[in-house]
């Protein structure tokens, strides 16, 4: 780990890569590709293992009786569902929908899984510090500058607040909005990609650009994610870390009021992030699929 | 691309092993959803709107039933109050005119009863009058026959006149 605290003083920086930047948890390499499992791939399983102990309980009770009056929580995530179906879904594909919501419900489940675990603080770290603090567990000898098993566990990291995960997520984006648009118009999808009309010179220099805008649409989406869920960490950061900085307990109440504030803020816009980058993909895909 | 320098945070270095993992992971993810929660979740959810929009749909023609039915009642009740009143108008006219011809009636009876008991008065009197004349003549001629036939002195003469008209002002009276 990167001391936060050296002698030569506080370096907000090392606060903010010390928190923001990714690293291997356990090494792993298959034939010649860096394969580890990092924190972020860490955080991700996390997220993915809440979304199966809360969806696939769910379609269990739902299918037992669908009739039956769901509890608050199931009611939540059947209003979080609905609002994916029907406004995303069908508000932007109309009945064509169909075939893309669980892509779509996926992709936004997904995301909100990493927005919202890396609101959570590192809950391994935490565990081991308390346990060490109290005596409970004993730090490993001879581990070094390994990260404790425990803290490994949970590292607490945004996992949605990394380029690879981001621009991964807006590939497969990419994958289904090609697709969709070859499913729909077939081969003529490659010449329809030029709004209707254009005048036939105008093709040399619109198709170029169409072609191009398919590729920046993605872009876009991996780094609105990104940059939504760098941002406010890092801002968050700096508040806290204006405590260490100035070395003054009056510090605290306005480093603490600020970041509450803009967690709050965070705690919304991990939320509106995973929307807007579900809803502009079924816009795509609705745009993929007819002529303009 | 450094952005912070002093650190080594770079956010635009993409790591080639978090994006295989990425995509490996989501892909799990879908097909597991897929298969386990989005297939079951949206049948179990249409099942249940379809249900809500049938219910709904019934409770409309229910209502719209009860609502005919209700006005249909209120027209009937409204006629059955119109029959009542009138009834009662009915009941009170009827009321009246027996009454009114029962008073009429009675005064007649009573009209006739007068007239009748006051003819049975008359006749009584002229029934008694007859009599007494009768009477009256019949003792006149007694009295004669009597005074006729004795020969009296004028003073018995006297006596018997006035004997027999006391006895007539007893009978008469």
């Amino acid at each position: 780990m990167i001391p936060i605290l050296s002698e030569n003083g506080f370096n907000v920086v090392e606060l903010i890569v010390h928190h923001l930047q990714d690293m291997p948890l356990w090494h792993l390499e298959i034939a010649g590709i860096d394969l580890s499992i990092t924190k972020r791939i860490m955080m991700m399983w996390i997220g993915v293992f809440f979304l199966f102990i809360i969806f696939i309980p769910l379609a269990r009770k739902i299918s037992k009786d669908p009739y039956k009056k769901p509890s608050r929580f199931s009611g939540m995530m059947e209003v979080f569902i609905d609002f994916i179906r029907k406004d995303v879904g069908e508000g932007s594909m109309g009945h064509y929908s169909k075939h893309y919501e669980p892509f779509l419900l996926t992709l936004f489940f997904f995301i909100l899984a990493g927005n919202l675990l890396g609101l959570v603080p590192p809950l391994g770290e935490f565990f081991q510090v308390t346990g060490e603090l109290t005596g409970l567990i004993h730090h490993q000898e001879g581990a070094g500058h390994d990260i404790p098993f425990l803290a490994k566990l949970w590292p607490g990291i945004t996992s949605t607040g990394d380029i690879g995960v981001t621009a991964s997520l807006a590939f497969i984006s990419f994958i289904v909005i090609q697709l969709a648009g070859f499913i729909h118009q077939g081969i003529a999808y490659i010449k329809n990609i030029v709004p209707n009309g254009i005048p036939g010179p105008m093709w040399i220099i619109m198709w170029p650009i169409e072609v191009f805008g398919q590729f920046t649409k993605p872009f876009a989406l991996a780094i609105r994610l990104l940059a939504n869920m760098t941002a406010g960490h890092m801002i968050i950061l700096v508040f806290m870390g204006f405590i260490f900085q100035f070395q003054s307990y009056a510090v605290v109440p306005i480093s603490i009021a600020a970041s509450t504030a803009i967690y709050m803020l965070e705690l919304f816009v991990a939320f509106l992030q995973a929307y807007i980058f579900v809803f502009l993909t079924a816009l795509f895909v609705a745009g993929a699929q007819h002529r303009h | 691309m450094p952005i912070l320098s002093g650190g080594s945070l770079d956010l635009l270095h993409v790591n080639p092993g978090l994006v295989i993992w990425t995509v490996v992971t989501f892909l799990v993810v879908l097909a597991v959803l897929w298969r386990f929660a989005w297939k079951p979740i949206i049948k179990g959810l249409d099942a249940r709107n379809e249900r809500v929009e049938e219910d709904l749909q019934t409770s409309r023609d229910l209502r719209e039933e009860a609502e005919k039915l209700l006005s249909e009642y209120e027209k009937k009740l409204d006629a059955a109050k119109t029959e009542a009143l009138q009834l009662i108008d009915e009941g009170k006219k009827d009321a009246e005119t027996n009454r009114n011809k029962i008073l009429a009636e009675a005064q007649d009876e009573a009209v006739k009863i007068k007239e009748r008991t006051e003819k049975d008065i008359e006749r009584a009197k002229l029934k008694a009058l007859d009599e007494l004349e009768k009477t009256t003549v019949n003792l006149v001629v007694e009295i004669l026959s009597k005074i006729l036939k004795k020969d009296i002195s004028e003073k018995e003469h006297k006596d018997i006149i006035i004997r027999e008209l006391e006895n007539l002002k007893q009978i008469k009276a």
